[in-house]
């Protein structure tokens, strides 16, 4: 088998399953589904979100644990700035600089 | 030919679109970085020009793309490459149930809700829960365009990182790829807004830190996010 047949094979089953974790579960009828269910599904973007990007800040690289970089410490004017404007990009402009600054003049 | 329908849009449509390309625009700043750098990797790992391209295509999952990667490098077989992905998707099963929760108030047609699926990322989900979370009045153009806006990014992020690698691999440690952790964060703000969301969202974070020092894995998020979402319940539960 060439290298490139192979490579159109892992391309095209990591499709499959990727579209069928986000297909399957989005076609399931919520009608039929237990209170108890939709009373979780509620809290799922606040978990889901918080526990994607949290948690990544304090360990850069997938590596180990670290309390104190730049992606944390620019992270803290960022949730201030989401708080008090309300606005999405001024936001991210804010976190972007910051990130740049701490990662240049604190931790370069 | 996207002028030509563009001018034939009603009104309605036409700010959906504007409207999703501004909220789209610090995911798609961060998806072309993020994307770029996959495509650099791609060809110092020896891979043909059009691979990062087609992954970014046809797969669109970031951090499964890079673990791929890794894997490809050192030589791994199929199985492995797509256990790792399975793994680390796995939480989008949840934000996919979620979706199919919300998405009945927007009324989308089956193959609209499938094209939806495909654009199912960890960023445009935080988005577009957000969204529908505060009661905005939300289209399936809008969601669509903005998946469509996010998803193009990223492919001409892998593109142009995998025709530049050659040229620009030492500039691109530019950190524009905050702009989606600030982004992520922005969300949490806005999404954490009663007393049990607050707990709920401490809880998955404490339980992620707490798994990562005993194992980093992509399965932390998925456990961490189903023992957030349980705990809210009980408490919730037991003082109503």
């Amino acid at each position: 088998m060439s290298q490139e047949i192979f490579l159109l094979i892992v391309i095209f089953s990591m499709m499959a399953v990727t579209f069928a974790i986000r297909l399957i579960p989005l076609h399931l009828s919520p009608e039929r589904t237990p209170r108890f269910i939709n009373a979780v599904i509620e809290y799922i973007p606040a978990a889901v979100i918080s526990s994607i990007t949290i948690p990544a800040l304090f360990f850069p690289q997938n590596t180990g644990f670290s309390l104190y970089n730049a992606s944390v410490l620019a992270a803290l004017p960022v949730v201030f700035t989401a708080w008090f404007t309300k606005n999405l990009i001024v936001s991210v402009v804010v976190g972007v600089i910051c990130q740049v600054l701490a990662s240049h003049f604190i931790f370069g | 030919m996207r002028t030509g329908s563009l001018k034939n849009l009603n009104y309605a449509e036409r700010s959906d679109f504007k409207e999703s390309l501004l909220n789209a625009s610090p995911i798609m700043a961060g998806y072309f970085v993020v994307a770029f750098v996959f495509g650099v990797m791609c060809l110092n790992a020896g891979l043909p020009v059009w691979f990062p391209a087609a992954m970014c295509l046809f797969v669109y999952a970031g951090t499964a793309q890079f673990a791929a990667l890794a894997l490809l490098t050192s030589g791994a077989s199929l199985l492995p490459i797509v256990l790792s992905t399975l793994l680390i998707n796995s939480r989008h099963i949840l934000m996919s149930m979620y979706m199919s929760k919300k998405l009945g108030n927007v009324g989308m047609s089956g193959l609209k809700k499938s094209l939806y699926a495909f654009g199912l990322t960890d960023e445009s989900f935080a988005m577009h829960s957000q969204r529908l979370e505060s009661r905005i009045a939300t289209t399936a153009s809008y969601l669509l365009s903005f998946n469509a806006f996010c998803h193009l990014s990223w492919i001409a992020g892998g593109f142009a990182g995998a025709v530049a690698s050659e040229y620009l691999a030492k500039f691109i440690s530019f950190k524009l790829d905050y702009a989606l952790t600030a982004m992520m964060l922005f969300v949490l703000v806005a999404l954490c807004n009663t007393a049990g969301k607050r707990l709920v969202a401490l809880v998955s974070i404490a339980t992620t830190i707490g798994m990562n020092f005993i194992h980093i894995s992509p399965l932390n998020v998925f456990v961490a996010t189903a023992v957030g979402c349980g705990v809210g319940v009980c408490l919730k539960k037991s003082s109503s």
